[in-house]
Order: structure tokens, then sequence, then C-alpha cells
């Protein structure tokens, strides 16, 4: 069978890329469909024994071409795809996107945009930090730890509800401005279940600290140096806890970011544990951020209304997203249609450091470890063969794997 | 123009080809697609600038323009050079930013181009494994969205 099909795939050159040095039963493929994937991805990870020693990477099973895309449509309708470009941090892609056009047109944000800008972008870092300390739960083998975090961050996204009217794809980002304003009778309440939240936290940070499954699980796991991080460019809380000060709300301050007290968290280690802390402490600052926001919040419109075309010119935005550093870069002729728009998503930036982070470790924490880093990719591979005598390896195509199943169980069929 | 910037357009003046500032916050330095890796050098050796936010790439119809974006606090600073499409290749500046490499893979899939030097220039990132080799890169100018979408068998 493998004769047949070796020269149907186009791709067989790619397939054993970076593979020739190692020997067959030393190839591990790990995902894109693997339980501890919830989003596709695929690594072969080289082993000895129990430990990694080299792992290649292969992305883009979920690539839909949104640059592409974002020169066939207009600068607005761009703010609400961008949007969807995550489904967790997708107000940091949309206010990003229109703070790259903002620096094109030379109006002044109103104040109290700001601040809503900064209250929204700090709930989203909440329930995202919140999101990964249940999941972290999940995969260490606490589940309890996972079904109360989720719960607790329902509190966060009933606030998102209350003053966009959506959990996730908020939409209120908008060219010079936010599309809805928060009403003051409902503040007193979001500070209720702000300080909640915050309690909660303590009481997680003493779970972190002291629960033997966690600890067994996270000590240790996944060590990177600070210096491996610098070089490989990495970004957001994995760089803050290898204790690097490093975040764009402090270093290039927008939105409200310059009036609102802010407490850079930092670590002087990085292991899962070291992660999981910084977060429930990051998760802290927020709140606190979020509450003094709200009770400050200035007095104005929240909005100016612009015309639809955005000057001639190109700029580049950056801002402090849940996972790191969002990067925008916008060109413009002068028309309705952006001439050409990048996106750089933080797990892009932070995947060289992940698998750096997995080198070292054994099979069994390959779950916890990717998790590490927060990723947030998408999927669908084919299965990758090597033949180590033949120094030769192939592919499969879904249809074909099903085929050889088939055949392996019911020999009768070939005929 | 912030002592900052300054600092950096001084230091970047020998490979200096043109500066733009589309704005005090963006600082744009082109460069010979040659010296490229001499600008990269400079930029994290001599200024101590090591964060490479990203690399973009982008269709200006003779050429491909390759921005090597980097994160500095209160501005971003791009190296940018220009490179002909009649041979799309530059050195590769993972030597001297070993994170580069990842983004380098992008533009290598999204638009051709071919970083020397680039320990994974034989593989994809991010384009399908169907992605035949006769359509052109999908993010340069010439290639329409129909020819993308019917070459990875979205469309008949």
């Amino acid at each position: 069978m493998q004769e047949d099909h070796e020269h149907d795939i186009p791709s067989v050159k790619e397939a054993s890329a970076g593979l020739a040095q190692y020997s067959v039963e030393n190839v591990v493929p790990f995902g894109p469909v693997h339980p501890a994937l919830k989003e596709p991805e695929y690594f072969k990870l080289i082993i000895e024994g129990e430990k990694i020693v080299d792992v290649i990477p292969r992305i883009g099973y979920v690539h839909r071409g949104l640059e592409k895309a974002a020169e066939q449509r207009q600068w607005i309708q761009n703010i609400y795809m961008f949007e969807r470009t995550c489904g967790i941090c997708s107000f940091a892609h949309a206010s990003t996107y229109v703070q790259a056009i903002e620096g094109l047109m030379m109006y002044k944000l109103p104040e109290r945009a700001k601040y809503i800008r900064l209250i929204i972008a700090e709930l989203e870092r909440i329930h995202s930090h919140l999101l990964w300390i249940g999941l972290m739960g999940y995969w260490s083998g606490f589940e309890t730890l996972f079904m109360w975090v989720w719960k607790d961050r329902e509190t966060i996204l009933d606030i998102e509800e209350a003053i966009s009217g959506n959990r996730v794809h908020k939409s209120i980002a908008t060219i010079e401005g936010v599309k809805r304003d928060i009403p003051e009778q409902l503040i007193p309440g979001f500070v209720e279940r702000l300080k909640y939240i915050t309690s909660r936290a303590q009481f997680y940070k003493e779970i972190v600290d002291t629960e033997e499954t966690l600890l067994v699980r996270t000590k240790g796991a996944g060590k990177i140096s600070a210096d491996t991080l610098v070089k490989l460019c990495a970004v957001g809380p994995l760089v803050r806890a290898a204790g690097l000060a490093i975040d764009v709300r402090k270093d290039d301050p927008y939105a409200a970011y310059g009036d609102v007290p802010l407490d850079i968290v930092t670590k002087s280690g990085v292991d899962i544990h070291t992660l999981m802390e910084l977060r429930l402490e990051e998760l802290v600052v927020s709140a606190n951020m979020v509450i003094y926001a709200l009770q400050n919040l200035p007095p104005g419109p929240v909005k100016i209304r612009v015309p639809p075309v955005v000057p001639k010119g190109e700029n580049a935005s950056h801002s402090e997203a849940p996972r790191g550093e969002i990067f925008y870069y916008v060109k413009s002729n002068g028309g309705r249609i952006p001439d050409r728009v990048k996106v750089r998503t933080p797990t892009l930036a932070n995947l060289s450091a992940a698998l750096e982070m997995l080198k070292g470790q054994t099979l069994a924490d390959v779950p916890v470890v990717l998790t590490g880093i927060d990723p947030c990719f998408g999927c669908m591979d084919r299965l990758s063969f090597a033949n180590n005598d033949t120094q030769k390896s192939w592919r499969w195509s879904g249809e074909q794997l099903r085929r050889y199943g088939i055949l392996h169980y019911f020999p009768e069929r070939s005929k | 123009m912030t002592n900052e910037t300054a600092r950096i357009v001084e230091a970047l003046q020998p490979v200096t080809l043109n500066k733009l500032t589309p704005s005090d916050r963006f600082l744009i330095i082109q460069v010979e697609p040659e010296n490229t890796t001499k600008a990269l050098k400079i930029m994290t050796d001599a200024l101590g600038i090591k964060h490479l936010s990203t690399i973009t790439g982008q269709d200006l119809g003779e050429g491909v323009c390759i921005d090597y974006q980097f994160a500095e606090p209160n501005h971003i600073v791009a190296v940018r050079t220009i490179i002909p499409k009649t041979s799309l290749k530059i050195e590769s500046g993972t030597a001297v930013v070993p994170g580069a490499i990842l983004y380098e893979m992008e533009i290598h899939d999204m638009f051709g181009v071919v970083f020397e030097g680039n320990p994974w220039m034989d593989r994809k990132l991010l384009l399908p494994d169907n992605y035949p080799s006769d359509i052109p890169p999908p993010l340069l100018k010439t290639t329409s969205t129909e020819k993308i979408r019917r070459a990875v068998g979205v469309e008949k």
C-alpha cells in the first residue's frame, strides 16, 4: 500500500522535512486532532525514551486568509472581521486595529471612550485568565477547579453582556470611539461582582499554592530562561513570569492606560506554577483597574462621527492582549478599502518559546506545558509515516487512512 | 523627533537609504536588501532593541517590501527593504534575531520570498498542503481570491 501512494501525494518532501536525522520509532505525531488540544495544531515530537528532544511544528489548520479578505472589505467592515480572529480576546483585536486607523486620522479620541476601552480590555483579560486557570486544572487532573473557575468566569461574561449586549464578540470598538456607553445605574452592581471575583482569586491562589495534584504537575514543568525568551521575542505573561517587566500597557500606553494605576506583576522564573500564580495576581490587578475606571468614568460623548475613508498613509499599532502583545500594521491608499492589513497574534510570537519549553519534558507533560503559553490555534492535518530502512516518509489523506482501516479489519473487501 | 528616535536614526545612518516618519510614534528606515542583516545587527547589538514584534510583507507591484518591525517604549521602528520580484531572495535574519524564524516562514508562504539561511524554508507553515506550486503565493496582489479558492478546492 505504501508504494502505491508514495507518488500520489505532492508533499512527501515536506512531510519528511526535518525528520531525516531521526529514526521512525522516535517520532510521535501529536495532533492536530488530539484530546489535549482544543484547537488544531500539529507537532512532531522527537522522543528518546519518555523525554522529548526536539519538536517540529505545523500550524495553519484554521488559517482563513483574513489578511487577504481585509483587502476586499471596507475599513468599518474589517473591524468586525478582525474581531473574529479570536474567540476570547476579540476586543483586543478590534481595538488594536482601530487604534492603527486612528493614528492615520486627525481626531482626538473622547476621554470617556478611552476609559470604556480600558474597562472592556481588562474585563477580557480577567475572563481569559480565568479560562486558562480552569484549563490548567483540567489538564492536571483537577476538574473541580475547572468547574469552579468557569462558573466564576460567567460573572465577567455577564458584565460584558450588560455593557455590550454580547458575551464574547462584543463589537463595541469603532473608529474614534466605542459604540455603547455604560449606564451609570449599572456601575455599583459591576463593582460588587468584581470584588467577588477578587475574593475568589485569593481562594484560587491558596489552592494553586497548596493543592498536591496541581503542585506535582506544574512545579518545574516547562522551564525556560529569560535570555531565551528575549532571543525568541516572546511576549505577555510568559516574559513577565521570567522577571521582565515588559507590558505594552506600561511601555506604550494606549486608551486610558496612562491615567489608571497599573501594577506590573512579575515572577522570578518561568514554570507552569509561576504562570498560574502570575495570572491570578494579574487578574486582581485588572479587577482593581476596572473598579477604578468605573468609579472615575469621565463624562462626555463616547464617539466622534468620522467619514468612511481613511487618509493615505501607513501606521502600526500594538496593545497588550491577555496572551501578550498584539500587533497590527495598516496601509491606506486614501480610499474606503485598506491596501494592506497585517496581524500578528501573541501565540505566534510565543510558539518558538513553547517549542523550547517542551524540550526535556516527558511525553505526559505535553498537554500541561503546551497549555502553559495559553495557546490559541486551529486544526486539520494527516498522518505522517517514516520508514527507517529507506529513509523515506509519506502521508496518507483521511480517505486513504479510512480505506486502510477498513481493509485491516475486512481484508476481503479489497477485491 | 524624540531623543530615542534620533539615537536610532543616527546609529542606522551608515546603512540608511531612506527615512520615513509616518507619525511621531512610527519610524521607518529603508535599507538595501544586502544591508538588512547589518541593520538588524545594529538594532539588536548596538541599540539593544531586541524585541522584534513581527515581519510584515507587502506587494508593491514591482517588488515585495519587507518590514522588520521592532517595538520600543513609546514607538515602533521598522527596518524596511524592498526586493525585486525577479529575484525574491534575501538573507535570513534568524542568525541575528532567532525569534524571526516563524515570521520569515509566514512571508515565505504568503509572498514566496526565500530567506537564505532560515533552516525551515523547506516546509509550509500556514498554507494548506494541497496549495499548488503553479499558483502564485496568495498575498500577492495578482493572485485573486477566486483563484485561491479554486486551487484549494473550496470552489469549482
